[in-house]
């Protein structure tokens, strides 16, 4: 008879999301900690990310992927946290059913009392953008080139097109120019920057590396390898305006097209999923529409900060600790929506509305001189003001329980965006 | 330079001012590794050197090689080109 291992938490995924969820849930006083991860070290997708700007809020330092990495790491060690490293999880069944697999134990069962997700996200691919073309070496996603370049000494070409003005897009950028390839553009479909600006002037700007905003790339040429780029200008409905397509020479395309919350096992665990952000439903404990499974980090939705993302799993590591100590019937909820140019806001659901919390939202698009603001019962409780929001720069709004008082209880809050100019 | 304006926060300005009159960059690559788990090794340095010199800062710690372990925080590399800015390891490597 095959044993069941019964952890109280499986935390699967040990990247920034599943270590401080991990680490949370052992400071709250859970005893039996799993922590499972399917790569051969700790740190998800931090170890190759080895520029800097990670830990500001959370350290008050700009430290690099790593070395934020290495803070929490160093902690775990210090603990008895079960880690399982090299391990795969299958599945995981509505009953909280855990099917994992490594090579040295073969199929592990797991019955958890509580679950914390932190799978992370993946990169969208060419074939989901329905880029046409033959299909040659070359063509590879900009975090897949980072792992290449930064964790296994290799690089995948030396004249480069990158499609995708977001952030792993402009550091790639600096990355292979550092490594002494040759960027020939960056060609971005919005009229506006994906990442930060801070990234187009030290990634952009810096090695004199062109930004083509509103265009794409329409074609892939070569067959064994990548020979170059057909790029058009697009116009208002983002479909390219063909004559102006043009012929760019190159032996790579780095793809930066977007993340997807890496939701296959809460699907199957029967988490309900919220279609804009791509990741599981929450509350502000990180709570799931499935009572004991919690969810961190960037399956959740795709954080711009390392920062947010420690502190909501801490949340959600806390908040199975409290299902696992006492599992109570959940108090009904109330709805958080986006409201005027807001995308989505992150929890979805308050159930406990004399806590303090934090809502983490997006803007639709970027808007000059504007106060963010939160109402609940048709007021105003939260208020401030902005030069300027722009979608690829994640707003945060705390709220505390004085904020909230019997508004809160009443109806739906509100998350939204005003101008300010007269 | 006479003022900045646009911004939302005194960082800002400080980064604007010196982003004006002395840029500076903070440089991370990586290098090889003798021995180690892993092939590569991040490295950082300590603080920001002048913008003209990240490419042959770079360049630099191409030729260098290391031997496993590594701890985080040691120093790789001394006084990178006279800056007076040290150059170290981002993470810990185990030997192999």
């Amino acid at each position: 008879m095959k044993k069941i291992r019964r952890p109280d938490i499986a935390v699967i995924g040990a990247g920034p999301a599943g270590l401080a969820a991990a680490l949370a849930a052992r400071e709250a006083g859970t005893r039996d900690v799993m922590l499972i991860e399917r790569d051969m070290e700790l740190g998800g997708i931090l170890p190759q990310c080895i520029h800097d700007g990670f830990g500001s809020i959370v350290f008050g330092e700009a430290l690099t992927g790593p070395q934020y990495a290495q803070r929490y790491i160093d902690k775990l060690s210090r603990t008895d946290i079960e880690v399982k490293l090299n391990t795969l999880v299958l599945e995981i069944s509505p009953k909280r059913r855990v099917t994992a697999v490594n090579a040295r134990e073969g199929i592990i069962d797991i019955q958890p009392k509580a679950i914390v997700l932190a799978m992370g996200c993946r990169e969208r691919t060419r074939h989901q953008i329905l880029l046409p073309g033959y299909r040659p070496a070359g063509v590879v996603n900009a975090g897949l080139a980072q792992r290449y370049i930064n964790i296994e000494g290799l690089m995948p070409g030396r004249k480069m097109v990158i499609l995708g003005s977001g952030d792993i897009g402009l550091i790639m950028a600096r990355r292979v120019t550092l490594e002494g390839a040759e960027v020939a553009g960056v060609f971005e479909l919005m009229d506006h920057p994906g990442g930060l600006t801070r990234n187009v002037v030290q990634c952009l700007n810096d090695f004199d590396i062109p930004l083509h905003l509103s265009h794409t790339v329409t074609f892939i040429h070569g067959k064994k390898r990548v020979e170059g780029v057909s790029v058009a200008e697009v116009d208002g409905e983002f479909k390219p305006k063909m004559d102006t397509e043009r012929f760019v020479g190159c032996d790579t395309l780095l793809l930066s097209v977007g993340l997807i919350p890496e939701n296959e096992i809460s699907k199957k665990a029967g988490v309900e999923l919220d279609p804009v952000t791509g990741g599981p439903v929450v509350d502000e404990r990180m709570g799931t529409s499935v009572p004991g499974i919690f969810s961190a980090g960037n399956v959740v939705n795709v954080f711009d900060l390392v920062d947010y993302v420690s502190r909501t799993a801490q949340d959600a590591g806390r908040g199975a600790a409290e299902h696992v100590r006492k599992p109570v019937r959940r108090k009904k909820p109330v709805r958080v929506l986006p409201g005027e140019n807001v995308k989505y806001v992150v929890p979805q659901l308050v159930r406990d509305t004399g806590g303090d919390m934090s809502l983490y939202f997006r803007v639709e698009r970027p808007q000059r001189s504007v106060a963010t603001q939160v109402l609940a019962g048709g007021e105003v409780i939260s208020r401030r003001k902005a030069k300027m929001v722009r979608p690829p720069e994640m707003i945060k709004a705390d709220i505390s329980p004085g904020d909230l008082g019997d508004r809160g209880k009443a109806g739906p809050i509100t998350v939204e965006v005003v101008s300010t100019e007269e | 330079m006479l003022e900045v304006t646009g911004g939302d926060c005194k960082i800002g300005e400080r980064y604007a001012a010196e982003e004006f009159r002395d840029p500076r960059r903070v440089v991370t690559t990586t290098v090889r590794v003798k021995g180690g788990t892993l092939p590569l090794l991040p490295v950082r340095t300590t603080g920001a050197i002048p913008k003209r010199l990240v490419v042959d800062a770079v360049r630099a710690l191409d030729r260098v090689e290391v031997d496993a372990p590594v701890e985080e925080g040691q120093v790789i590399y001394t006084d990178i080109l006279d800056t007076g800015v040290n150059v170290i390891s981002s993470r810990e490597l185990d030997r192999e």
